[in-house]
């Protein structure tokens, strides 16, 4: 099993403070006389986050760290990020650029990242899918998608 | 019953709702034969279009893909060394090896069988036993309905997490998540920040789909992974229709896996991964040809596909009646019911009894259509298997955003679908489950509207969740499954432990 102790902890000292956080801001809701106010769910559930956080970090602290646990290395990170970052750039630019312009591009960007070379092929899957998508969604599920309004 | 059942064919054999079954079951096995797609993804690949369904007709075709995704795993575990869906990871351990033996057809004609006899009998147990559950279930009261809340997301959380601290704490996330937006107690904003997007609180779709498709999709980027290598062998459509002696043969491993299945799928939070082994272990032990098991013994594959199969009508059981999902796919599930109005619970059986009785009907006629599947998938799978999933993650990702964008024809769903996508990309990476986050949120205002009225009515005595008996029962059964879990990690642990 893949030991993850370091980030654990890590990430149990960010629920505590989370879950601080949510309690402090619930805090400040308005007050009922009978039965729960707005704020008394959410600090109640704080209270429960604060505690589990609590147990992840002292129960991976207690593990001890070991030198060397789940080796680290940001080419896979920052792979997954540049993926990440370009759709979210595809999804504000479709506000523009619409759906059916910049989705083929799309297609054959995220095609190609995930190793694919086959250019026709690319091509091909990346206008016909944004076709059919387009005539599903707009034809039969009357889903105005986003359209092109640059100019 | 055998009226409403009767009313319940009527609806499963309209044109359109005939159609959306079979397609939805053909779906399933498509995506279940497909390792590393499982039937979350796969309904949440339909929930834009569940919405614009009547509920029968919807729910028909959401169960045919659940089936469909049950069964469809086996195909690539027989096939390709690789279970479709953890459910087939069973089914294996006898099917590659008989599949090497030139006999890859007869494999996937007797994991057919036993999935349709597991389905068959599962239902059955469906329609028997969910109404009487039903029926006890209209007793709850308030602090009884937030107690089963609470008792849903811990047993889900300590049965699909290996650290069931991190299972909770996926769970109360979800929770929390669902407090954002206005409070419908009262009328004030929580956690909005003043960002007018965020009053409505977290919409289920864009948060289902960014957990369970979106994250599977940024989690492959890392993968690169191609096509499957399928073991070419011809396979005829007669080779897969087993043999009577066949039948004969695996007819205790179909019964013993059936029962074992169907029991399983009722306790929440646990599921065909669970089932599957176990019911493999038990025909093994009774069975004859125990010395076979594990070089291609047609029991093998029967018991853990009949099992797996049969956790199907199960996991649907505290679904309907309870509104506690059985396992990840009845919890992806749930969240589609809600989206289309459909509000699971022991009220469904007096509110939506043709809705109930179609999923009823519906789950039995499913069987019969997987058993077309099944023999068929035999010959057409293993062009299936090879579609590259350089092509396939991208058209997914195109069908997310369109997916989410649909539910309020708004971009900010679709950035919220992304953003669950990085959470659930992270969760994945460091052993959080995504299934009680998803439950947090669908149980999250249950809870809170249950305990607002109990606190009303016992005039905020909060011992009233202690002092009721069914509460009291579900709050030692939620200690219960926690400290089972913290047992059996302890147990793990020190196995682990262990000079080799």
């Amino acid at each position: 099993m893949k030991k993850t102790r370091r980030v654990d902890f890590g990430m149990g000292i960010g629920f505590m403070a989370l879950a601080v956080f949510v309690f402090m801001s619930a805090n400040q809701m308005l007050k009922v006389d009978k039965g729960i106010g707005p704020g008394d769910y959410p600090k109640v559930i704080a209270a429960g986050l604060f505690i589990l956080g609590a147990i992840l970090s002292i129960d991976s602290f207690l593990r001890g760290f070991p030198k060397i646990e789940v080796k680290f290395s940001w080419k896979p990170v920052a792979r997954t990020a540049v993926f990440i970052a370009v759709t979210i750039v595809y999804v504000q630019l479709m506000r523009l650029l619409g759906f059916i312009f910049l989705t083929p591009f799309y297609l054959f960007f995220a095609i190609y990242y995930f190793g694919y070379r086959k250019w026709r092929t690319m091509i091909l899957v990346g206008i016909l899918v944004t076709a059919g998508i387009h005539l599903v969604f707009r034809e039969i599920f009357l889903v105005m998608l986003p359209v092109f309004r640059l100019f | 019953m055998f009226e409403h059942l009767l009313q319940g064919f009527g609806v499963v054999f309209q044109p359109l709702t005939f159609a959306l079954m079979i397609f939805g079951t053909g779906l399933g096995v498509i995506i279940g034969a497909l390792p590393g797609m499982t039937g979350s993804m796969g309904i949440i690949l339909l929930l834009p279009l569940v919405y614009r369904l009547p509920a029968d007709t919807a729910l028909v075709m959401l169960a045919g893909l659940f089936c469909g995704a049950m069964y469809g795993g086996s195909v690539s575990a027989i096939l390709l060394r690789t279970p479709g869906t953890p459910s087939a990871s069973a089914t294996l351990l006898d099917g590659y090896p008989l599949c090497q033996q030139g006999k890859a057809g007869k494999a996937i004609g007797i994991a057919t069988v036993a999935s349709f006899f597991g389905g068959l009998l599962s239902t059955a147990c469906l329609i028997l036993i969910a109404p009487q559950l039903a029926k006890i279930a209209l007793q709850f009261q308030a602090a009884d309905f937030f107690s089963l809340s609470i008792f849903g997301l811990t047993i889900m959380a300590s049965a699909s997490a290996k650290n069931i601290i991190k299972g909770l704490l996926s769970g109360w996330i979800g929770l929390l998540a669902s407090t954002v937006g206005i409070d419908v107690l009262v009328g004030s904003n929580r956690f909005t920040f003043g960002n007018i997007y965020l009053m409505g609180g977290f919409q289920l779709l864009p948060v289902l789909i960014g957990v369970f498709a979106v994250a599977q999709v940024f989690g492959e980027v890392q993968t690169k992974k191609t096509g499957n290598t399928v073991v070419e062998q011809k396979i005829r459509i007669r080779d897969v229709i087993p043999s009577l002696g066949d039948i004969r043969v695996i007819a205790m491993a179909l019964i013993v896996g059936s029962v074992i299945g169907v029991f399983i799928g009722i306790i929440p939070g646990t599921g065909g991964a669970i089932s599957c082994f176990l019911a493999y272990n038990v025909v093994q032990k009774w069975s004859k040809n125990k010395n076979q098991f594990g070089k291609g013994a047609i029991e093998g594959i029967a018991a853990p596909e009949a099992s797996n199969n049969a956790t199907t009508g199960g996991a649907m059981i505290p679904m309907l009646t309870l509104g506690v999902p059985g396992d990840a796919v009845t919890a992806v599930m749930l969240g589609a019911l809600t989206l289309i109005g459909v509000k699971p619970g022991p009220l469904l059986f007096v509110e939506m009894p043709h809705v109930v009785y179609a999923i009823f009907s519906g789950m039995i006629t499913i069987q019969f259509v997987m058993l077309g599947f099944g023999f068929l998938s035999a010959k057409f799978a293993p062009y299936v298997l090879k579609v590259p999933y350089q092509i396939l993650m991208p058209v997914i990702m195109v069908l997310c955003v369109v997916g989410s964008f649909t539910l309020g024809n708004s971009l900010f769903d679709v950035l919220v679908a992304v953003i669950f996508g990085v959470i659930g990309f992270f969760m994945r990476k460091y052993g959080y489950p995504g299934a009680p986050l998803v439950l947090g949120l669908i149980l999250g205002p249950m809870a809170e509207d249950n305990l607002n009225r109990a606190m009303l009515v016992s005039g905020n005595n909060w011992l009233v969740l202690l002092q009721r008996p069914i509460s009291a029962f579900f709050l030692i059964l939620s200690v219960v499954s926690i400290v089972f879990a913290l047992v059996a990690a302890y147990k793990i642990n020190k196995e682990e432990k262990k000079p080799a």
